[in-house]
């Protein structure tokens, strides 16, 4: 059997979930989940060969989502899940600044190769990329890396209403795209970027796979209104992508 | 920022070299922090009092303290730039009438939803 194991911040979720769906039909594989809300995952530490969380308050949380805060680095493969990777820093950055391309405002103003330089800069600096330097003085199995999910366009964010609005959104997804592929191919990892057709225009994912979508939304619960967290059927999409590549010897980074 | 100088060091070198370092590291960490984050804001405390355009009128004799008139030139320009915001809490973003958050990029307003995303996915 292969062993992968999947680490990140909450959008592990949908792959979990994902898997349920078809794990009976893949009994190869096995999937250990080591994941938990982001702020809780920039203090993982590697020791004696294992993950281990730096504070006592990492540790509980982590064990109270998956059932342990400690994991071996003993597996074929390993797949960082968000950790900073994503397009959030890139749309983020885009609040000060604006491209050629963009319609003129009070941003400032930068050149293409400036930002994404800048680009490379941010996500060059996710923690995901720190992990999978951490792993690499260990292990020498491939590490795959998936981005954040974009939010699902239901639930617009004003930040990228501003940039459909400047004309940046595309700019801005073409450039954290090359970067993505920039900064994972830097480092060996293998990029899983979001599958296209999940998308609805550059910076959003269609509403069919957002979690909100199979609750109430009608609750006043805000957490019944999860847009940011994608459903089962996107976590077997993701999924069905990356487990017939991430074992593969053929990419593994020199 | 503090605008006031050291008056001693231990690293070794000379106190008007540890004081620049000191605050340069200090500047460009609260650099960074104003433009990597919308909830931080720069008060320029200290290029107002030590730039030398102020040609040093805001130190007292002792060339270190700063005279009331220079804390009083930061604070009103503090409260011009900041009126109405400088007070106002840090708190988590609020749900807006509809249901929806207020500012739906905010990490804070997303921890909760983090947690029960996860609790629900392996709970199954």
């Amino acid at each position: 059997m292969k062993r992968l194991c999947i680490i990140g911040t909450s959008h592990i979720a949908a792959l979990k979930l994902g898997w349920e769906r078809i794990k009976e039909n893949c009994p190869e594989i096995g999937i250990t989940f080591f994941g938990a809300p982001g702020k809780h995952c920039e203090q993982l530490r590697l020791v004696d060969n294992a993950l281990v969380l730096a504070t006592d308050e990492d540790a509980r949380v982590f064990k109270r989502f998956c059932g342990t805060s400690r994991v071996m680095v003993d597996y074929d493969a390993f797949l960082l899940v968000d950790l900073g990777i994503g397009t959030h820093s890139a749309v983020l950055f885009s609040q000060k600044v604006r491209t050629e391309e963009q319609s003129r405002d009070d941003r400032r103003p930068i050149s293409d190769a400036c930002f994404a330089s800048a680009l490379r800069g941010l996500l060059g600096n996710a923690f995901a990329l720190d992990l999978a330097r951490t792993l690499r003085k260990v292990t020498r199995v491939p590490i795959g890396l998936v981005p954040a999910p974009m939010r699902s366009s239901d639930y617009p964010s004003p930040r990228v209403k501003a940039l459909v609005n400047s004309g940046g959104d595309r700019t801005v997804a073409r450039a954290c795209a090359q970067a993505m592929r920039e900064v994972a191919a830097q480092a060996g990892l293998r990029l899983y970027p979001q599958p296209d057709h999940t998308l609805d225009g550059p910076l959003y994912t269609s509403p069919v796979y957002s979690r909100a979508r199979e609750r109430d939304t009608e609750s006043e619960d805000i957490r019944n209104k999860d847009r940011n967290h994608m459903n089962a059927q996107y976590g077997e999409i993701v999924l069905r992508v990356v487990l017939p590549d991430i074992f593969s010897e053929a990419r593994v980074a020199a | 920022m503090s605008p006031v100088p050291l008056t001693a060091t231990a690293s070794g070198e000379h106190v008007l070299q540890a004081t620049t370092y000191s605050k340069s590291v200090l500047r460009a960490v609260t650099g960074q922090l104003f433009h990597e984050r919308d909830d931080v804001d720069y008060v320029p405390s200290y290029e107002v009092i030590t730039s030398a355009v102020s040609r040093g009128q805001f130190f007292e004799s002792n060339l270190r303290s700063v005279k009331g008139e220079g804390v009083e030139a930061v604070m009103r320009m503090f409260f011009a730039e900041d009126r109405g915001t400088a007070a106002a809490p840090k708190s988590p973003p609020a749900a807006t009438a509809d249901g929806e958050l207020a500012d739906p990029d905010s990490e804070d307003a997303d921890e909760v939803v983090c947690e029960e995303a996860l609790l629900e996915a392996f709970a199954s």
